[in-house]
């Protein structure tokens, strides 16, 4: 059986880019370079590391025998191995092009880094908790006597916080070695930022906490330094511009809902939701979760009921309480919808439809009502047109 | 998994609080249809406790066209028609129009304006004060205003010569007197 296989230069180069990181009672066997993991027992994890030292496959094949305390197949899971793409040549354009190096990211996710995260996270819920005045309220948004003009501004200010989020995850994922990319881009008509951590399942779970939170440790970080600075003006230790402190206000409500939104839109696997389901050790808590919920509240299709069942038993029995979290999630999402975006959208449509109601062409605030108008649209009813359009060029065989 | 009677114990406990939480939240208390397109004049229950009452007038929300020719019963207008949207408090330093301080009174918060021209000692004291309730102060100056200073509650209006501790005491006993709606004490 595996005496008579040999392996190829070009495979011994595929093994030696192989990562083997355990994960509970299995492993994860996974080729950083081209995205592609899977899990498997601690015999095949042991068979993979005796092929990096150089072994033979006969050499790996007994070793794994060892590990799992009865003969195994070492031909079988070497064709395994293959089938899933692990084998193949090693990515050209791997850890290329990467200028920060994981020494560099490291400084900001060291001791000293995480105090500082710590810190200021404090500070903000400490600031919160004690100044009830410098909390947000959905008005904190309008912070020009322009209703447009203070959204327009927003606009890029939001950009730019979600922005510093998505790359201090990608920063936190290369201090650990992780070489996925960050990249700025456009989906239709929305500028995206798209942060590729997928490589964080070969590392240790508890490894896994700092990319998972950093975007999370510089939103508290920015909402400290902000409330910091609301309060210091208002105690007179410095002094603002009127309009950088109500900016700043806008600033705080971003934030503060930004941070919310990870820990209550669990059902939309957010950021909260991994460091959970990591802690948890779950490793498909997502859907189990809504499966569960969907049963309790609807019902289940065959291949549901089918797919609810191939799910892990660990998974599933934590999912009968975590549709709980997830339930009381969607309620807080809710809250959040009414009590912050209802009443800006309501105000800033109402605004806009009174305008445009009496037309007035040499009026500038005839033409930023319209920018208004196409704003909403965008935000509202664009990424409804996407998937729309998504679903038909699926449906006549267009790739995306 | 769990049998099916107790996905009856699901569906009714969900339902339960989805409803619970509807009728809590702020849909009822911010009244929707008020929020698109104004509302009606509902009078105090009580005289305003700082300063002279003013008769509360019918407030719908009106455009910008429209705001040219909104007429109101007092300078500064402490009720009346008003923009759909209302603005964040704190302190501006250009005047803002009275559609836009309308809304924010029918917020519960309080406007105080001074003239374009007033002492520097004036505005200083003036943005302490709104330093100190800046979740309730929209500090501004008003062109209406020749000498001394207005401040304005939803139907209240103080007029002073210069600031003293009656700025305050108002800004406290008026904030979120009302709300889209009186207080129970109001």
């Amino acid at each position: 059986m595996t005496q008579v296989l040999t392996i190829s230069a070009e495979q011994r180069q595929a093994i030696a880019q192989m990562v083997v990181a355990p994960d509970g009672a299995d492993f994860v066997l996974g080729r950083p370079d081209l995205n592609r993991y899977v899990c498997v027992p601690a015999a095949g994890a042991e068979f993979v590391r005796q092929l990096q030292a150089e072994g033979s496959l006969a050499q790996a094949t007994a070793r794994a025998g060892e590990v799992a305390g009865e003969p195994v197949d070492g031909a079988e899971f070497w064709a395994g191995l293959a089938e899933a793409g692990l084998l193949d040549a090693p990515s050209k354009t791997s850890s290329s092009g990467y200028r920060i190096s994981p020494r560099l990211a490291r400084r900001f996710f060291g001791r000293a880094g995480w105090s500082v995260y710590l810190t200021f996270a404090a500070l903000a819920i400490s600031i919160l908790a004690a100044r009830p005045d410098l909390r947000p309220t959905f008005e904190s948004a309008w912070f020009l006597a322009d209703p447009i003009l203070s959204l327009l501004l927003i606009l890029p200010v939001g950009l730019a916080l979600s922005g510093v989020h998505e790359w201090w995850h990608w920063l936190a994922g290369r201090a650990e070695g992780i070489t996925g990319s960050f990249r700025v881009s456009f989906r239709g008509p929305y500028l995206v930022f798209e942060t590729d951590l997928t490589q964080i399942v070969a590392l240790p779970r508890r490894r896994r906490y700092g990319p998972f939170l950093a975007g999370m440790a510089m939103d508290s970080s920015l909402l400290g330094l902000a409330l910091l600075a609301r309060l210091a003006f208002r105690l007179g230790w410095i002094t603002l511009p009127a309009v950088t402190d109500r900016l700043l206000g806008a600033i705080v409500l971003i934030l503060v809902l930004a941070i919310v939104w990870q820990w209550a839109g669990l059902f939309l696997r957010n950021d909260g939701y991994a460091v959970l389901a990591n802690f948890l050790r779950c490793h498909n808590l997502y859907r189990a979760t809504f499966l569960t919920n969907k049963w309790r509240l609807r019902h289940l299709t065959e291949a549901e009921q089918a797919e609810l069942a191939a799910i892990s038993e660990r998974d599933r029995s934590t999912a009968l309480w975590f549709g709980v979290v997830q339930l009381i999630g969607m309620g807080l999402v809710a809250w959040m919808m009414l009590n912050f975006a209802l009443p800006l959208v309501i105000g800033t449509a109402a605004w806009v439809f009174a305008n445009l109601r009496s037309p007035d062409l040499t009026a500038g605030v005839f033409w930023k009502s319209v920018l208004a108008l196409l704003y909403l649209a965008a935000v509202y009813f664009g990424p409804l047109l996407l998937a729309v359009r998504q679903r038909l060029r699926t449906r006549i065989g267009v790739p995306s | 998994m769990i049998t099916s009677p107790r996905r009856w114990w699901w569906r009714t406990t969900v339902a339960v609080i989805a409803l619970g939480f509807l009728s809590w939240s702020p849909l009822r208390s911010w009244q929707l249809a008020g929020l698109s397109g104004g509302q009606a004049a509902i009078p105090a229950g009580f005289p305003c406790p700082q300063g002279q009452s003013i008769e509360i007038l019918p407030s719908p929300h009106i455009s910008w066209d429209e705001a040219s020719t909104a007429s109101y019963n007092s300078v500064p207008p402490t009720s009346g028609p008003h923009f759909p949207f209302s603005l964040a408090t704190g302190i501006y330093t250009d005047p803002i129009p009275d559609g836009l301080t309308v809304h924010a009174l029918e917020h519960g918060h309080i406007a105080i304006h001074y003239p374009l021209d007033a002492p520097k000692q004036t505005v200083a004291a003036l943005r302490e004060v709104a330093k100190r309730h800046s979740d309730q102060v929209v500090l501004a100056p008003y062109a209406g205003i020749i000498k001394g200073i207005a401040l304005t509650a939803w139907g209240c209006l103080l007029l002073l010569e210069k600031p003293d501790e009656r700025v305050e005491e108002f800004v406290v006993a008026l904030a979120g007197r009302y709300r889209h709606g009186w207080k129970a004490d109001a």
